[in-house]
């Protein structure tokens, strides 16, 4: 699992729940501590599911941002699990 | 096979649950998401709990099971399923005159995070009920969520207890919605996880007795729902128990599962305020069976998931595949042989209880995982040193932490039990263990009855992502 990615955009509009979550987790194995990921995501469970199970993992919801017909969902990696 | 031989049937596997209305996937990765009980279900409930006492309604504090005095044989049960409170029909229930009840809670996701709306959606149904039967206590309750704003209900298996009261009954209600999207939905395998699972909760405390079994099944058609229900009928006589028909939420979302019923002679195994130090703590087997099967789910949905796999622990996709079956077969197993076990070391109701003979406590490693130890501390009031973490597959369950897939990869569902006794009972439940095939492991001890901490390997980091599981926990360091 290399870390050496600050920054990711991940476009997962038009893409029903768990894909974008699948899509989260390989963008994972790749950004580093401090690390940001912005989710673009029109599937109204991911919108639900997402930050939940970000932040039960110990990352952190940076924001959630609605806008028309979709939401973008910002993730910080705080600290990577060794 | 090929990765792509295996991913192609997996995905045909998926096609036919979304034919039927339902994306396995979604529900076995976590997407439909539990109430959740700290921020959600106890706020609810502390709203709503004290007026209804005052209406003569009491629901008794979490725990894994209802147990009241009575006999299987003299249970009257009837069930009633609403989907609000207008559908509460107060005389018949009045006809019925319950005394008790065991409840399984569907709610709609979107309502499902707010402690408000739950408290009043299940609030009106209760008081209506209070209003209608007088005194009642709700025993036992099983919360889920469902993704279809039309699989809202909530459904009541009421007790009315007759005869002798010299025995304890144990009810339970517990459901899955699917547990292995690669077995189809009306497969064996997937009911007895389900069925397992409602009686564990009986199992570990010892009854078995007399158990009688009242099927939940939903499904997206009629057909399916009645394959469960044929399923649920082989397995209560391959189990010797008795199944008793009654009324079944007709929502379409797939559920299965059970209310259950058990009988014992003994006290069951809550002597918390005897656990005393230098008892050892067993589990039945290792432990930690949602991380493969998560794990399955992601590298059969993803290639590059299952790459990494590879890359990172060495492990193919067909040995993930071996684990999976592993677990999805020590999870149909029905504990029923734990169950007689227990049993035997547990006094009779009014005995005195003995440590050099008897099980002090019990309980089962589910949702929570490992933190399940944390629970039995704060119980007893006991200090505990943790000092082995068995898990079925250490290195996937490792990979779903690393990987942030899972914030608990100690997790199980119709789990390993654990076993709080003195060396000499452990002994005793060791060899049995042993002669039903099990692989019992002594997982720790106790040090001191000086408060409720559990003192945990340093490496139990690698199988949690979760920070509010880990902060409950002490470390000391591992090599």
């Amino acid at each position: 699992m290399s870390d050496d990615v600050r920054e990711e955009v991940l476009d997962t509009r038009g893409q029903l729940c768990p894909k974008p979550f699948v899509e989260l987790v390989k963008i994972l194995f790749r950004v580093g501590e401090g690390g940001v990921i912005r989710i673009y995501t029109d599937d109204e469970s991911c919108i639900d599911y997402i930050p939940k199970h970000v932040e039960e993992v110990g990352l952190r919801i940076e924001s959630i941002e609605r806008r028309e017909g979709f939401a973008v969902i910002t993730i910080r990696v705080v600290e990577k699990i060794l | 096979m090929s990765y792509d031989d295996l991913s192609r049937e997996f995905l045909e596997r998926v096609e036919e649950y979304r034919s039927l209305g339902v994306n396995p996937l979604t529900l076995a990765t976590g997407c439909a998401v539990k109430i959740d009980l700290v921020s959600v279900l106890y706020p609810a409930l502390r709203r709503i709990k004290e007026p209804l006492e005052i209406e003569g309604l009491s629901i008794l504090p979490r725990r894994d099971a209802d147990i009241f005095k009575g006999s299987v044989e003299g249970l009257r049960v009837h069930r009633e399923i609403y989907r609000s409170e207008e559908e509460v029909d107060q005389e018949r229930l009045i006809r019925f005159s319950p005394e008790r009840a065991v409840v399984l809670v569907q709610i709609y996701q979107r309502n499902a995070g707010d402690p408000e709306l739950v408290s009043r959606i299940v609030g009106g149904v209760y008081e209506k009920i209070a209003r209608s039967v007088g005194r009642i206590v709700i025993g036992k309750g099983h919360s889920i969520v469902s993704a279809d704003p039309k699989a809202q209900f909530m459904l009541f298996d009421f007790v009315r207890v007759e005869g002798d009261r010299d025995r304890l009954v144990l009810g339970n209600n517990d459901t899955i919605q699917i547990i292995d999207p690669a077995e189809s939905p009306g497969s064996l395998r997937q009911t007895a996880v389900a069925l397992g699972n409602s009686l564990n909760d009986l199992y570990i405390l010892g009854a078995w007795r007399n158990t009688t079994i009242i099927p939940v099944a939903d499904a997206p058609s009629e057909k399916l729902k009645n394959i469960i229900e044929d399923n649920m009928r082989s397995l209560a006589e391959s189990i010797g128990a008795r199944i008793l028909r009654a009324s079944q939420p007709s929502s379409g979302a797939l559920l299965m599962g059970a209310t259950v019923f058990a009988e014992t002679d003994r006290t069951p195994p809550m002597f918390y305020d005897r656990i005393s130090p230098g008892m050892i703590i067993l589990a039945s087997r290792p432990f930690g069976e949602l991380a493969p099967i998560n794990v399955y789910l992601m590298a059969m949905y993803d290639r590059d998931i299952a790459e990494e796999l590879r890359r990172s622990y060495g492990i193919t996709i067909e040995k993930i595949l071996e684990i999976k079956r592993y677990v999805i077969d020590l999870m149909s197993r029905p504990n029923i042989h734990i169950a007689r076990i227990i049993e035997g070391k547990l006094p009779q109701i009014g005995e005195e209880f003995d440590p050099s003979r008897h099980i002090a406590a019990t309980t089962d490693v589910t949702g929570p995982g490992v933190y399940v130890i944390k629970e039995l501390a704060e119980l007893s009031g006991a200090s505990i040193r943790l000092e082995r973490i068995p898990l079925i597959s250490p290195e996937l369950s490792e990979f779903a932490t690393r990987s942030y897939i899972m914030p608990n990869a100690t997790a199980g569902t119709n789990g390993a039990v654990i076993f709080v006794a003195s060396e000499r009972v452990i002994e005793e439940i060791e060899e049995e263990l042993r002669g039903y095939g099990e692989n019992p492991v002594r997982i720790g001890r106790i040090i001191s009855r000086e408060g409720p901490r559990v003192l945990a390997p340093s490496n139990l980091r690698r199988f949690i992502a979760s920070k509010t599981y880990l902060r409950e926990f002490e470390y000391y360091e591992v090599s």
